[in-house]
Parts: C-alpha cells; structure tokens; sequence
C-alpha cells in the first residue's frame, strides 16, 4: 500500500514540472527482484515477463543479464551516535559487503556525519576502499539527505548497474536538502537505493530511507541490532545477485516526462519488486 | 570466618583519602599549579566521594576567607576553582556522552556554585575582622557559559536550565536573550524530531520570544535577527522572514553571517516560487563561504530543477571533491544549530579567567 502511495506521489509530482532536459535515457533498463515467499526466483528468462511503460507493453531486448556487473557505492553514517562497538560493527559489515563484490565490479565509499565526505571514489580497487572504510572515524550530527542526493549525482550514469547501499540508524538533523526534494531526485536516478537501519529502542523513525528506497525499487533491511549488520548487509548484497535487468528501448509513449512503470510475470507466480517509475528527457 | 572473609574482600591498592583536605589540593592545583593534574585526579573520584567532599566543604563555610591567615582558614578562591574545576569535567564527559560522570560534576559544580555566593554573602554581612569576600566568578556569565558550552555540545536539553538561570541573572541582557533563543530553537527542532509536536510548538514560541527580545534590547544584533528569521522560515512564515534575512545579508557583521543570511533567502525564494532568485541567491551564499557543501548543494539542486540531473553533477562532483581535502574552512551550517560559532569559547574563555593561572 505504501509503495503504491509513493509511487502515485512521484507520477503526481513528475507531472508538476514540465520536462525539458536532454536525453538521458535511450535504452530504459529495469532491475527486477523476484521472490516467492520470501525466496527469490531465479533461471527466468526475458519471456517469463511483461513490462508496461505508461500503460504501453513494451518488446523487451532478448538478453537478460542477470549476471551484469554491479558498481557499489557504500554511503555509512558516521555520526556520533555511530560511535564505539556498532562502528566496529558497521566496518565489520562493510567489509563482509565488499568481499562479495566479483573481480571486475566496482565500489566507491560515501561517509556523512554533519558533512558528506568523499573517502573513495569509485574504483576496481576494492582494496582501496577497504583501507578507507578502516581509517574511517565516528562523529557529529546526521545529514542523510545530503548524502543520498550527493550519492546519486556524483558520477555520470552509465551503462553499469548502480547500487547504493546506505545504512543510517539516526535521525536526519542536519540536511540542508528537503528529504522530499531528495526522494524525488532519486526517482530521477537509474541507481537502485538500498536502505539498512538498525531498529530503534523508541517509536522513533526515519521515514526518508524508506521512501528513498521505494522510490528507486531498491528494499529496507532492517537489522536488529549491531551485532546484525553484517548479515543484512549480505542481504543487500544477495538482492543485487538476484535481480534480473530487463531492458527496452522505449516505444509508443511520450519522449519526455514521468513514465510510470508496470513490471509483470507472465508463466509463472511471484512477487515482482522494481522501480516505480522513471524520468526521460527531452532530446 | 571474618577474618577469611577480609582477606578475600580485601583490594588491592589502597585508595588515598578522598577528603575535604585532599579535595581543596586537588582545587588548588586546578588553580594555580597544575590544572592538567588536578582534571586527571578528580576523575578518580567516585560520585559518593565527590559529593562527601562538597557536603564536608560546605559545613566548613565559617573557615572560608578572602585571603587565608591560618592553617586552617580555606581560600575562597580555591573554592571558586572548585566550581570551575567540576565545570570543566561535568563539561567534557558531556562532549564524551559519559551522562553519569557529566550529572555528578555539573551538578557538583552548580551546587558548589549556588552555595559560594550565598556563603560569601553571609560573611560579607558579619561583623568580621576578616577581609570581606566578593566573588569573582559573574554568576550571569558562569551560566552563560554552561548554557553555550552545553548547547555548541549539542545537548539543549541539558543547555535550558542554565540558559534559564542567565536570564534571571540578567534580564535586560540581549546577548543571553540571544543565547536563550538559541537554546529553544535547538529543543523545537529536537523535538520536532522526535515527533513532540506540542512541544516542539512550544519551545519555538519561546524562541521566537527570546530572539525579538534581544533585538528590542539591541536592534544592532543581526545574529538574532538571522535566527528570527530562520525561524520563522521553519514555520513557513517566508513573508515575515524574508525582509529580516534581507537585513542580515546587506548589514551582515561578517562573512558567516552574510552567507547563512543568503542561504536563508534562497529558501525563502524557493518556497515562494521564485527559483530562478533562488539559484542566484544559492551562488552568493557560496561566494560569501566558497567552501560551503549546503550552498554547493543547494545550487546542484536548484540547477537539477531547471536544467536536469546533469546540471547539478559538476557541484556534487567539486562537494564530494572538497571533502577530501585536509584544510577547508568548516561550513557554518554544520554548527549553526548549536549556537552562535565561537559563542562558547569566549563565554568560558571569560569565566576561566579569573582562575590565576
């Protein structure tokens, strides 16, 4: 039910602003999770499924690449509420993350605390980013929205898949960009976000990451405790490996604008995750 | 069976006494000798221990003098190095979010605090030989202190009270009307956080009584009129912020000021629809502080708006690139919630000052 909210906010608030960007997408390619209780589904082909680009079936192109690279950026909280045994933790995760990371994928490393920090780009060398994430220390106040929207725009879209992985377990109290002016930029994005958090001792939520995330396709694991996050971090990862990527090159719908997008089995039952939507420009 | 009993319950080391003798060395040293030691030693003390010497020191008000003749006789001046002494802890295990050590020593600090003015009042009043006692530690200016210090640590919670009990030292001040108005901004937003709806509505309203307080006392302070009108920018009420930030950004006292003023106004702009104003406005701000991420994203922003997500890569590109360098002047917007930048150090700056180092 929420999903379905936001994805009919996003179409409602596409449809506010006149698109009059350049092209930036020629071929549309959707990243596609399926699961049945739970379990996700695997040896699919381009056939076994039906997708609709507002409202218009679509011929999708025969190779699904299930196996396509993925480049990884790990955007970390590293605020002061991160410090001690759950930033040993976070690292411990972090590490697990990248070590399930094949030769030939990339990863880059985002942290935020009161400021987002850059502390390595996106490389081949995942050692790199390792040596990074080790020398990486806690502090300060929490500006998730700002590190999200610096995540999805620090590099040109290519032809690789983008997965960012973003754990938070606070509150956002010092972004300097609306959390909706952010949600709606992601939706703007090919990148799938992923969300892990640490569930709260309180009532207390971040609802930006969930909205983030519903808005890109990508899913919310939520770890228990510090002790935790590795596994759900696996979890992202295990998510990425399951995805299918359809693509198509875009037919009978309008050049620019907001496309809602309708992904559906066809031969076989599942539940079917992926974006809900996504941006094209005007050439 | 005792006996097996002690020898198994015995420490190890022996602990010192924790006394009101060994505690006014201990104060003493933070005075004048060796503050580094004495910081290292009443950190040893247990809160039991801390609280005994303090209940012993004040049974003692009738040897206090201004300048000590006998062996007997307590320094006032060492007890007033006692309050700043606990201060200084309470106020570190507070940036070192250890609550427990950060409870006993401000609390030790302000009782110790309370009871020093009262006793050298009390004294001042006796027929005495003695020279008469008169504090030097401004009791507007130690809780100024403790209340800037406990917001810049990000703790308005703890900050309220002390910001509370400068008011009533004094009420005519623009600067701790100021300074209280940053404090109940800071809880509104804490609060708002935490969906304390009523009582984040609550702490604005005082915010905002604070804040035009200090600029009816000092229509020349344009840090209160800065927060006034990002105040009322929160609350959506643009049309009475906008003419107040406009002040800031032409009389801005310095470069911070004009550069959070012009941030303020872009928002403004935007909510107001005017984004194009919005997008040049974002470019002053980052003129004015050329290191600023929330100016640079707010630009990348502005520009994804009207131009698309292109537009805004090359300013999320230089951000990022920014953060990865060693010397940069920190952005204003990172601290702006937590007070006035510099407003802490030079309220304790002048409270510790009166310590003869």
């Amino acid at each position: 039910m929420s999903a379905l909210l936001a994805a009919t906010l996003l179409a409602a608030s596409a449809a506010q602003q006149p698109p009059v960007f350049r092209a930036e997408v020629d071929v549309v390619r959707v990243e596609v999770l399926v699961t049945r209780k739970g379990t996700p589904v695997r040896g699919l082909a381009a056939a076994d499924f039906e997708v609709r680009d507002d409202g218009r079936l679509q011929a999708l192109q025969p190779a699904l690449e299930e196996e396509t690279p993925v480049d990884a950026v790990l955007v970390l909280d590293m605020s002061g509420s991160v410090i001690g045994s759950k930033l040993e933790a976070l690292k411990a995760a972090g590490r697990a993350f990248l070590d399930g990371l094949r030769e030939g994928e990339h990863a880059a490393l985002l942290a935020f605390h009161h400021e987002v920090q850059l502390l390595e780009p996106l490389t081949a060398d995942l050692g790199a980013v390792r040596r990074a994430l080790e020398r990486a220390s806690a502090g300060g106040s929490t500006a998730l929205a700002d590190a999200v929207y610096s995540a999805l725009r620090m590099r040109e879209p290519g032809d690789r898949r983008t997965a960012i992985v973003v754990f938070s377990d606070g509150i956002d109290n010092l972004s300097w960009l609306p959390a909706s002016d952010v949600v709606e930029a992601a939706s703007r994005s090919n990148a799938i976000v992923y969300g892990v958090s640490v569930r709260a001792k309180n009532d207390r939520k971040e609802r930006f990451l969930g909205d983030v995330v519903r808005a890109t396709g990508g899913q919310l694991f939520e770890a228990s405790s510090e002790r935790d996050l590795r596994a759900r971090f696996l979890d992202v990862l295990g998510d990425i490996r399951a995805r299918y990527v359809l693509s198509y090159a875009p037919g009978g719908v309008d050049a620019a604008g907001w496309h809602a997008l309708e992904v559906r089995l066809k031969r076989v039952e599942g539940d079917v995750l992926a974006r809900p939507g996504y941006w094209r420009y005007a050439p | 069976m005792l006996l097996l009993w002690l020898l198994v319950a015995a420490p190890g080391p022996v602990r010192p006494q924790y006394d009101l003798t060994n505690y006014l060395i201990v104060a003493a040293h933070y005075r004048t000798g060796n503050p580094a030691a004495a910081l290292r030693e009443i950190r040893e003390w247990r809160g039991a221990e801390v609280a005994a010497a303090v209940g012993a020191l004040r049974k003692a008000e009738g040897r206090l003098r201004a300048v000590p003749v006998q062996a007997s006789d307590i320094d006032f001046r060492t007890v007033e190095a006692a309050v700043l002494l606990h201060a200084e802890v309470g106020l570190v295990a507070l940036a070192a979010v250890s609550p427990v050590d950060a409870e006993t020593h401000l609390e030790a600090s302000l009782g110790l605090f309370e009871w020093s003015g009262l006793a050298a009042s009390r004294q001042r009043e006796r027929a005495s030989p003695a020279l008469p006692i008169w504090p030097r530690i401004d009791r507007r200016d130690y809780y100024f202190a403790l209340a800037s210090a406990t917001l810049a640590f990000g703790v308005p919670l703890a900050a309220r009270p002390f910001a509370e009990a400068a008011a009533r030292a004094a009420p005519m001040d623009a600067e701790v009307c100021l300074l209280s108005g940053c404090v109940n901004a800071c809880l509104a937003e804490a609060f708002a956080l935490r969906h304390r709806d009523s009582d984040a509505g609550r702490s604005r309203e005082a915010a905002e009584r604070d804040l035009r307080d200090a600029l009816a006392l000092d229509p020349g302070l344009q840090e209160a009129r800065l927060r006034l009108g990002k105040l009322l920018l929160d609350g959506r009420r643009t049309i009475e912020a906008e003419p107040l930030l406009a002040e800031v950004d032409e009389r801005g006292a310095d470069d911070r000021q004009r550069y959070m003023a012009r941030l303020f106004l872009g928002r403004v702009a935007d909510l107001r629809g005017r984004h194009e104003e919005a997008t040049r406005l974002y470019r002053r701000a980052l003129q004015a502080w050329p290191d600023s991420q929330a100016a640079r994203l707010a630009l990348a922003h502005a520009l994804e708006r009207s131009s698309g997500p292109a537009a805004a890569r090359p300013l999320v590109a230089a951000s990022l690139a920014a953060s990865a360098r060693l010397v940069r002047a920190p952005d204003p917007w990172w601290d702006y919630p937590f007070g006035p930048r510099g407003l802490a150090t030079a309220a304790l700056a002048r409270v510790w000052g009166v310590l003869d180092r």
